[in-house]
């Protein structure tokens, strides 16, 4: 399969604080990875973790202190010009909150005709929004209303039918339901795999819900620390996790089953401070499973026997 | 406001014992309109060493619920209707003072979010010895060695070095600890709390819940717990009430409302949870809830309900006993077939 | 802490340095003071030129700059070009009876607005809070000059109760004092309301109460010093407006304060005193800022700690 955007040795690191106390965040720190043509790639992990700065670099929001970003072979375009303009165009990000991602003084429906006028990809604009409209459940009436005239889940939909109007190359779903109620949250997460069956969308799901997560993606993805520390299949990753942090992740998880509500063993201790950077594998501290090695080098990714990538060092070897 | 019959609130197969905390036909309205409840006629009861969760979508009223109990809700809005008792005590009609001292001593309240919920410029030492000398009278030193033991008994490590902390300086998860040691500093009965670990991350979502579970066994406190999220319900409740609307639709033993739900907007909601395993389309409700405080005519979930009748349009329909299960529904789904 | 403090002087010093700067600048690229002290057309070139060389004036400005800075560090400001004595002399001769104003104006506006807006916040909706509004509406709209002449008309001229300018004894304060503090308390009133009113609504509070604290407790403990934060800031920014006020009502009230010196001065171009003036105002107005971000730090710990 080909991949339409590959990231090499990805890093984004925040320095804040004043010139004397200067402290770094390793936001997202030597990540590589693929994203398939076609495919739905779930990215999980806990707060601060990374995952949103991540999904940021993907599409050029934000520029990376280190290592590149490819699409469909050519280099990420940024900051200004004509192929960066494109490329905003082909590459979407639909933000959590619809809110401050729509213009509350246009109504839906001219917000959606402007933007296929801006790339001159429609000849008849209002039939073409309509249709988009159409396609994510509103009906054309929705698209004569402004933002605060909507729910939650309509508002939502509406950035969608946005962001669908560019026939975008990539889209990034960054926890688009994690704001909604849950009957909203079904039909939202209905609606993303419609849209998937029927455009093929090429997409990053970005949440911190694992059920969610493997429910709408093809590979998942696990970030501890701006690093990627599983990916791999949503249904192997989901029932077979093999690094332990995927794994007290599960673990975590509410089962709605109330007779098996007594999980394995807790992870203890925080969620870790994105400003400390534990030496070696940084989920050492954490880990039940931590040795000498764990406190002195950092693993890397490695490939395992069924196509899975980890890095543990308590994992078997690499396949090959 | 139509007032339909409402099943006696301590009625139950089980035949609960004399209850602790029992809430009869609670009605909430805003002040500025009060034919327009929020919350009509909410009954349940909480047994000693019980834990009853509160379930349901933004708006349902869990939460107003929630803080109706202790007298706390917003200066917008009224008890219109309904009592509270604590142990046959009607805490709704206390004075202010006689109220406070209900409040921390007889009824703990933890909230969603641990670090607004604390004073920003008080330490954590000053904000539990205070509750320990309000409560149970403790003075200095004395004070401290039963805030750093209780900060022990919520797992906060190192307690003694955090009495010197504010609560910016802690992890979300460790203030939510913070909180439930000083809920548990006037040693109430029952714990409230409302959405408990919603703004927490997974894995100390799965600690805190442990927590709570932990000082039900210890100290056979019993728990309300307010939550839109099924699984944090599932992992802390024996019995549950569904909210929508304003009222309780369904009522049941946690396992069996799981195994089974019986009112069409529990099921539902739980045909909205996506699986752990395949991809089969989820079946959501279609449409949102009515907007809080709009009229209702008739059962308020009927615009979404497929089994919907004319009557259902009509009448709003009573909270009636079905075996070990309450439910508000002409048209209940037809749940286990082995009872 | 220290780090924190050091940071605070060191830009304070910075800002006093460009003031100094500035002001020089500005006041000596906008008009000659000799040729607006002396009647130009009577008074023969010799004696201009006298005066020209005495005051400094016919050194190049760079030369004019670095003897005013020696000066600064000397303590001496320069002298009056209009009677020839000491400009911090006359200066500190006049602060003591602005400093009487200004500490009663502070006084008395924190003490009507203070609990106004409190009292208003914690009653909001009801009629205390739309009378304090209103009040302090009136208070904040109303020119302090215009109220300054309304005080005179209505106690000096026509109830003859109080004397409408001059200084010396208690009656004298009441009229300028009222006329700043009215018109800032206003302002207090509504920025305390404000600051309440936010802390009411945070969740803190509500779980105070949920503890079993009661009303009283919960505003002293939780309320109080939470909202105390935001106005720590509004009331130093209030130190700038006084002065300013200052200026106009010991005009009306033709009280002998620095104001008036400022005016006097500005009018008869006396370099040194406006000079020295600006400084005064602009040093007391950096180390204001300089005691509010203190307090700021002081009273919040998000602040106080942040070490790094």
């Amino acid at each position: 399969m080909t991949a339409a955007v590959r990231a090499e040795g990805l890093s984004r690191h925040f320095r804040l604080g004043s010139w004397a106390r200067r402290r770094v965040v390793h936001a997202v720190d030597d990540v590589d990875l693929d994203i398939h043509s076609g495919e739905m790639l779930g990215i999980v992990g806990e707060s601060g973790c990374g995952k949103s700065t991540l999904g940021r670099l993907l599409i050029g929001l934000d520029r990376p202190t280190g290592g590149r970003i490819t699409i469909d072979g050519a280099p990420l375009p940024t900051g200004v010009g004509p192929a960066f303009r494109r490329s905003r165009k082909q590459l979407q990000y639909v933000f959590q909150d619809p809110l401050s991602a729509l213009n509350p003084r246009l109504t839906i429906g001219f917000q959606i005709e402007e933007v296929l006028r801006v790339h001159r990809l429609a000849r008849q604009p209002a039939t073409r929004a309509i249709a988009l409209l159409d396609a994510v459940g509103l009906g054309p009436e929705h698209g004569e209303r402004y933002v605060h005239q909507l729910s939650g889940g309509q508002r939502q939909r509406a950035l969608v039918a946005r962001t669908l109007a560019v026939e975008p190359g990539l889209v990034i779903f960054d926890e688009p339901v994690s704001a909604l109620d849950l009957s909203v949250q079904a039909q939202m997460i209905d609606l993303i795999a419609m849209l998937r069956r029927r455009l093929g969308l090429t997409g990053v799901f970005i949440s911190h819900d694992l059920r969610v997560v493997r429910y709408v993606s093809d590979r998942i993805a696990v970030m501890y620390l701006g690093r990627i520390v599983e990916i791999g299949a949503a249904d192997e990753v989901f029932h077979q996790p093999l690094h332990p942090y995927t794994q007290a992740l599960l673990g975590a998880l509410l089962s709605l089953d109330p007779e098996r509500r007594r999980g394995p063993r807790r992870l203890l201790g925080d969620p870790p401070d994105p400003f400390e950077h534990p030496p070696g594998c940084s989920f050492h501290p954490r880990c039940p499973q931590a040795a000498e090695v764990c406190r002195r080098t950092t693993p890397g990714l490695s490939r395992l026997a069924d196509g899975r990538l980890a890095a543990c060092h308590a994992l078997p070897g690499p396949a090959a | 406001m139509s007032l339909t019959h409402v099943a006696p609130a301590s009625a139950g197969s089980s035949g609960a014992a004399a209850s602790l905390l029992a809430v009869e036909g609670l009605t909430i309205a805003p002040r500025a309109a009060s034919d327009r409840p929020l919350v009509a006629d909410v009954a349940f009861t909480l047994g000693r060493g019980e834990a009853l969760g509160v379930v349901g979508e933004s708006g349902c009223g869990k939460s107003l619920t929630c803080l109706a109990i202790t007298g706390l809700l917003p200066r917008a809005l009224l008890r219109t209707a309904g009592r509270v008792a604590l142990e046959g005590t009607r805490i709704e009609r206390l004075a202010p003072d006689a109220l406070a001292v209900v409040r921390g001593r007889r009824i703990g309240m933890i909230f969603q979010d641990p670090v607004a919920s604390l004073n920003p410029v008080r330490t954590i030492g000053a904000f539990l010895t205070s509750l320990l000398r309000r409560h149970r009278g403790l003075q200095g030193e004395a004070a401290r060695r039963e805030a750093v033991r209780l900060l022990d008994a919520v797992g906060v490590a190192a307690a003694r070095t955090r009495l010197r902390l504010y609560p910016h300086e802690l992890s979300g998860g460790q203030n939510q600890r913070v909180m439930i040691a000083g809920a548990l500093a006037g040693e109430p009965d029952v714990l409230l709390a409302d959405e408990p670990t919603t703004a927490l991350d997974v894995t100390t979502q799965a600690q805190i819940l442990d927590l709570l579970a932990d000082l039900r066994a210890t100290r056979g406190m019993a728990l309300v717990v307010v939550s839109h999220d099924f699984g944090v319900i599932a992992a802390a409740a024996d019995r549950v009430v569904v909210m929508y609307a304003g009222r309780v639709v369904e009522e049941a033993p946690v396992a069996d409302l799981f195994r089974a739900p019986r009112h069409p907007y529990t099921a539902g909601l739980m045909a909205s949870v996506p699986p752990e395993t395949g991809r089969a389309p989820l079946r959501p409700l279609l449409g949102q809830p009515p907007h809080t405080g709009a009229a209702v005519v008739g059962c308020a979930f009927a615009p979404r309900c497929v089994r919907a009748s004319d009557a259902c349009r009509e009448t709003t329909p009573a909270l009636v006993q079905l075996g070990r299960r309450r439910v508000a529904c002409r048209h209940p789904l037809p749940g286990e077939r082995v009872s | 802490m220290t780090r924190f403090v050091l940071t605070k002087i060191v830009r304070a010093l910075l800002s006093a340095w460009l003031v100094v700067t500035i002001t020089f600048v500005v006041l000596r690229v906008t008009g000659d003071p000799v040729q607006s002290l002396l009647p130009v057309e009577t008074t023969p070139p010799e004696i201009i030129d006298y005066y020209r060389r005495l005051w400094g004036l016919d050194q190049p400005l760079w030369q004019q700059y670095l003897g005013y800075l020696q000066g600064l560090a000397n303590g001496t400001l320069g002298r009056s070009f209009a009677d020839g004595r000491d400009a911090v002399g006359i200066i500190a001769e006049r602060i003591p009876k602005t400093l009487v104003l200004m500490g009663w104006t502070l006084a008395v506006m924190l003490a009507l607005g203070l609990p106004a807006g409190i009292a208003a916040a914690l009653r909001r909706g009801t009629w205390v809070d739309r009378a304090v509004m209103a009040t302090a509406v009136a208070g904040h709209s109303l020119p302090g000059y215009l109220l300054g002449i309304l005080l005179i008309w209505l106690f000096a001229v026509e109830l003859r109760w109080l004397p409408s300018s001059g200084h010396g004894t208690w009656a004298h304060l009441v009229m300028p004092v009222l006329t700043l503090a009215l018109y800032h308390g206003a302002v207090v009133a509504r920025f305390t309301r404000a600051a309440v009113l936010e802390i009411l609504g945070q969740p803190h509070v509500l779980a105070a109460r949920a503890q079993g604290w009661r009303e009283a407790a919960v505003i002293r403990r939780d309320v109080l010093p939470n909202a105390a934060i935001p106005l720590v800031t509004v009331v130093g920014f209030f130190v700038g407006g006084l002065i300013g006020g200052s200026i106009i009502v010991e005009w009306i009230f033709a009280w002998p304060g620095i104001g008036r010196l400022l005016i006097t001065s500005v009018a008869g171009r006396d370099l040194a005193i406006v000079q020295a003036l600006v400084l005064l105002f602009a040093v007391t107005m950096i180390v204001t800022n300089l005691l509010v971000d203190l307090a700021y730090a002081l009273l919040n710990p998000k602040i106080r700690l942040l070490r790094d």
